[in-house]
């Protein structure tokens, strides 16, 4: 079974995209502040992160930087999944090595997960 | 560098950018033009009080009278200008806040809703599933409202970026007329789709040309007025592809129809038929196929209907 981490600190979220997750057969690990999310990254190893920005102890950038300076984890894809959307953001999360950027009030459920398949195959 | 930032902070442009009001209304600007208006009042004054008056202190006297009543003129224009000014930068900033905060719950509870009504967690009742449905509808069309006043806002500081898609504008359409579906089912609309064919895909930014066929596939249900039907035709024009819709709506009446591109504007008969609507669909709407490079036009008759259309140019890029 595949394994996702999806680190974000709005509980609504965390259920309802790791309820769907798991309906779709992966295994999710919640993670609801960066430095929870680095931890477990290192120790459970996931096949995806997903990741917001905006988080409580370790922003979603210092996070990002880490886990792709790690090489434990710099391996693993990084989807970031946020509100925020200015040209900056996006920029400087491609160049730290997300693979892809959602912006949350664009997409709906369906695409999200859609896009999940999509990077881990 | 902290220097650097200082005489930078002088350049009036750059100042009057930020207050997002022309030269003629920016606050410093101002200031620097009754400082020079002053200056010559007071050469001129004392030319001509020189040329009149024997006595040096009554010409003193004189130039201090009228620059003193200069300073006080100039003083309330210019701190009237910068408290509107001022205000409406606040306003912006507001806006933008108030907005980033909405949009994280309201994407909450659209997630929420979506996995609620999902197939594979279906223990709802067919009413509550209609339920859902309509939460799932409204809370779409907060997002939306949200998601356009942060563009607005974006427009306003011309700081719209684009992003470049290779978009086919008839799947395109398809897909959105068909997500209208059911707004369009519960107006008794029909609405039809033609379309040349071997239409070339264009390169323009898709999420908002989404808005802006969202935005006149839905003015036009809107004000279809309970029934009728809506065409929507796409075709190639030389180098750009022409999008028109055309409805047998309301209309706009004649008064009004050189303002319906204002920001906040919206027409008498339409307030009165639809009570929904914010008055930034076509501000949006023209703001953005501007900055595509195309344009758009619309004609229409008072309980005729309108026909809106627009063009973009078929850029190649292979």
């Amino acid at each position: 079974m595949k394994k996702i981490l999806f680190i974000e600190d709005e509980a609504a979220l965390q259920k309802s995209i790791g309820l769907t997750l798991g309906q779709e057969g992966y295994e999710v690990k919640a993670a609801l502040n960066g430095e929870e999310g680095f931890k477990l990254a290192k120790a459970e190893h996931p096949d995806l992160i997903l990741l917001d920005l905006i988080l409580p102890r370790k922003d979603g950038f210092e996070v990002l930087e880490e886990l792709k300076k790690d090489s434990a984890t710099q391996d693993i894809p990084v989807i970031v999944l946020t509100n925020l959307e200015g040209m900056e953001h996006i920029e400087r999360a491609v160049e730290l090595g997300a693979q892809s950027y959602l912006v949350k009030a664009n997409y709906s459920l369906e695409e999200v997960v859609r896009k999940v398949k999509e990077i881990i195959k | 560098m902290i220097i650097d930032k200082r005489y930078f902070s002088l350049n009036l442009f750059v100042l009057c950018k930020s207050y997002r009001v022309g030269l003629w209304q920016c606050p410093p600007f101002l200031f620097l033009i009754f400082g020079f208006l002053t200056v010559s009042a007071m050469v001129a004054t004392y030319g001509i009080a020189n040329r009149y008056f024997e006595d040096p202190r009554l010409v003193a006297l004189l130039i201090i009278g009228v620059t003193t009543i200069l300073l006080i003129i100039g003083f309330a224009i210019v701190s009237g200008f910068e408290r509107l000014a001022e205000a409406s930068r606040l306003k912006s900033e507001f806006v933008s806040i108030v907005s980033h905060q909405l949009r994280t719950p309201l994407s909450s509870m659209r997630w929420l809703i979506e996995f609620m009504s999902g197939s594979k967690s279906s223990a709802l009742s067919s009413e509550n599933r209609s339920n859902m449905e309509m939460l799932h509808e409204i809370n779409i069309r907060m997002l939306r409202l949200v998601n356009l006043l942060l563009e607005v806002n974006q427009v306003e500081d011309s700081r719209i970026v684009l992003e470049k898609n290779s978009v086919d504008v008839k799947y395109l359409t398809e897909e959105i007329v068909r997500g209208f579906s059911v707004l369009a089912r519960s107006r008794n609309v029909k609405i039809n789709i033609s379309a040349e064919t071997d239409l070339p895909k264009i390169s323009v930014d898709q999420r908002r040309l989404n808005m802006v066929i969202e935005n006149l596939v839905d003015n036009a249900i809107q004000y279809s007025l309970g029934e009728g039907e809506i065409s929507i035709n796409i075709e190639r024009q030389g180098n750009y592809l022409k999008w028109l819709i055309y409805d047998h709506g309301v209309g706009i009446p004649k008064m009004e129809q050189k303002k319906i591109f204002e920001k906040f504007f919206r027409a008498r008969n339409a307030a009165r038929f639809q009570t929904r609507g914010s008055g930034l669909g076509l501000f949006i709407t023209r703001a953005f196929i501007e900055a595509m490079g195309g344009s758009m036009g619309f004609s229409s008759e008072e309980k005729k209907g309108s026909k809106f259309w627009f063009f973009l140019p078929i850029i190649n890029e292979k």
